[in-house]
């Protein structure tokens, strides 16, 4: 997705928050990232957070469900090519958690993830571990080995997203597979 | 002709309504095109109206003026698709506490932390606005999905 700035008319890339073209063509915005998992895990996380409240009128042209179920209908189907095609390593449309270290990323199928809970995996040089939930609605990986608590400098970001979208921003990208298992 | 130049307004200015989508389906067409939509735009309509125009001075019947005005009507409409038309952002919504906030525990967020402050986003919000333009502990952010 590319997105347009109200005050300059910039346009920026919305997966790497860089600046495609206009005034402040060149400028990186900075990835603070997120996480994806279910209401009840994030708010036991983190007992004070809070949640942007849904505005009261809805001001699209057709109504709100209309256009969900056209979303999510038109981007479970469509397939854009993208700059560089499609890498047929993944079905386009499977869901990845995607991790980058020191320059070296890799996708981790969620369906992979969910099948082993926990993996532990060498990645930019760096010891690390990805923890799935048995239903694949928290994902959250962190440097070192397998252990209950770990502090927040250890956590990394974790990019959920369509194969299609992180191979065309990730072109180098490696694919995790279970060890012994052929692709 | 007349048909040809009839038919090429018509389907020219059909497109034009989705010209914010054409880099969608025809990358080569480049950022420099989306950031020039405004000029794009206008080059579309004086195609379509011109193609139009041409066909009726060719074949000047009752079914060429259908045409033109039908051209004339979408030459309008060139850029009628317009995203925020269809999916409009959110700037700097409230925020409610865990206790206030109307969501099922298995409805999925995205959330992350600015400082010691944890703020998150429901995807029944993030997926029909795409962008939210917020504010977490006076930095600026942009949820966006």
């Amino acid at each position: 997705m590319v997105i347009a700035d109200n005050e300059t008319g910039s346009l920026w890339q919305q997966a790497t928050g860089e600046c495609l073209a206009g005034p402040l063509k060149g400028k990186q915005l900075e990835l603070i990232g997120g996480e994806m998992m279910s209401w009840g895990a994030w708010k036991t996380e983190h007992p004070g957070t809070t949640v942007a409240e849904e505005p009261a009128e809805w001001k699209g042209l057709l109504p709100k469900q209309k256009i969900t179920e056209l979303l999510e209908a038109v981007t479970s189907r469509m397939v854009p090519q993208g700059a560089r095609g499609l890498d047929g390593r993944l079905p386009a449309h499977e869901v990845i958690c995607g991790l980058v270290i020191a320059g070296e990323s890799r996708a981790y199928p969620l369906s992979v993830l969910q099948k082993q809970r926990v993996v532990r995996d060498v990645l930019g040089g760096q010891s690390i571990t990805v923890e799935c939930s048995e239903s694949g609605d928290r994902v959250s990986a962190y440097l070192g080995s397998p252990r209950q608590g770990y502090p927040k400098s250890d956590r990394l970001r974790v990019d959920r997203q369509f194969w299609l979208g992180w191979s065309e921003f990730h072109p180098g990208t490696s694919v995790y597979q279970i060890p012994g298992e052929k692709s | 002709m007349s048909v040809l130049l009839s038919v090429c307004s018509l389907v020219l200015g059909v497109l034009g309504l989705q010209i914010y989508y054409w880099v969608t389906f025809v990358p080569a067409i480049g950022m420099n095109f989306v950031y020039r939509i405004g000029l794009w735009k206008n080059v579309v309509r004086l195609l379509v109206m011109g193609s139009a125009l041409a066909a009726y001075a060719l074949h000047p019947t009752g079914g060429q003026l259908i045409v033109l005005g039908v051209a004339l009507l979408l030459s309008v409409m060139t850029g009628f698709f317009f995203p925020p038309r269809a999916i409009p952002h959110i700037d700097r919504p409230r925020h409610l506490s865990a206790a206030q906030a109307p969501l099922a525990d298995g409805a999925m967020v995205m959330g992350t932390t600015v400082g010691d402050r944890a703020a998150a986003w429901a995807l029944e919000t993030l997926i029909p606005h795409h962008l939210v333009n917020d504010e977490i502990d006076g930095q600026r952010i942009l949820a966006s999905w």
